[in-house]
């Protein structure tokens, strides 16, 4: 069994308390019924279009075209709704991707956490060089703008299991020189070529 | 990211080696990198014992467990740009001629 080390038990930890809890657009129940439909199992409490979107999230990102987010509008999905859902995939894949690394069995869906959502509302969000509303252009940082608790979610995991997004020094995007547990940025950032060649992102 | 690190710390790093597997790419442990990315990735049960093993070796644990980490946090990036919409900007196109990867017609 390989040694876990406890920044990354912690981080998961983390992360599922927030995928059980209420959202902004989604029950904490309903959120994890869009985690199991990531993963791949029949789920009655979404509506198919809700499962189905999720799933092709999960398997088939690079298939996924704006004519489809569009029939999913059509649906009645909002903007807020979608990138949260698509947050929570993507933190899903995330988290059970790193699961399956380091040969431990995927994780069961825990108990929801009750409440209702949260609205946020985002001034300022505008469609810039992407699908869906952003506050500023379209890039990494900002896809999430409809969805901040999500948005935080994915630094969450970015600091911990690759580099924060934001710095100059120790285990920051800004830092080229930086070794983490014995992994040079090189080799880092091989890795992470790697994974986006392979599911065809070419960001 | 991968340029900019190689020419950060004076290494010569092929990038073809990214996606070609017969390349060397000039980064230290890239096929045991290359093997536990794509078996984790692609969940491939079989191979994977296997690639870790041989990272392992090569690498030592905590840095196979941290390309493991890796690989899964670009597992949620690529979804969350693909998902959203966003592609390579005009300047970041040529680096598909660097790794001798045709873009998708999708991105025009």
């Amino acid at each position: 069994m390989l040694a876990v080390p406890a920044e990354i038990e912690e981080l998961i930890e983390r992360r599922w308390d927030t995928v059980r809890s209420p959202g902004a657009s989604f029950t904490g129940a309903d959120r994890l019924a869009i985690a199991d439909a990531a993963r791949g199992e029949h789920v009655t409490t979404l509506t198919s279009a809700m499962s189905d979107a999720a799933r092709r999230i999960h398997d088939e990102p690079a298939a996924l075209t704006l004519t489809w987010l569009d029939t999913l509008r059509a649906e009645g999905l909002t903007d807020a709704a979608y990138v949260e859902l698509v947050g929570l995939v993507a933190q899903i894949r995330a988290l059970d991707t790193f699961e399956f690394g380091v040969g431990r069995p995927r994780r069961a869906l825990p108990d929801p956490i009750g409440g209702d959502p949260s609205p946020v509302e985002i001034v300022g969000a505008t469609i810039e060089g992407g699908w869906v509303p952003t506050v500023g252009p379209a890039y990494p940082m900002s896809v999430l703008s409809l969805a901040p608790a999500e948005h935080d979610a994915m630094v969450d995991i970015s600091e911990v299991l690759y580099l924060a997004p934001r710095g100059g020094d120790g285990f920051t995007m800004g830092n080229q020189h930086v070794v983490r547990d014995g992994l040079t940025r090189s080799q880092i950032e091989f890795v992470a070529a790697r994974t986006s060649l392979v599911n065809d992102c070419f960001y | 990211m991968l340029r900019a690190s190689a020419d950060a710390n004076d290494e010569t790093v092929d990038m073809r080696g990214v996606g070609h597997v017969t390349v060397e790419s000039g980064v230290p442990g890239d096929a045991e990198l290359t093997a536990l990315t794509d078996a984790t990735i692609l969940r491939d049960p079989d191979e994977l014992p296997v690639a870790r093993a041989r990272a392992i070796a090569e690498l030592g644990e905590a840095a196979t467990i941290r390309t493991i980490a890796v690989a899964a946090n670009f597992e949620m990036m690529n979804r969350l740009l693909d998902a959203t919409g966003v592609g390579p900007t005009t300047s970041m196109r040529p680096i598909g001629d660097l790794i001798d990867v045709a873009l998708p017609s999708r991105f025009g």
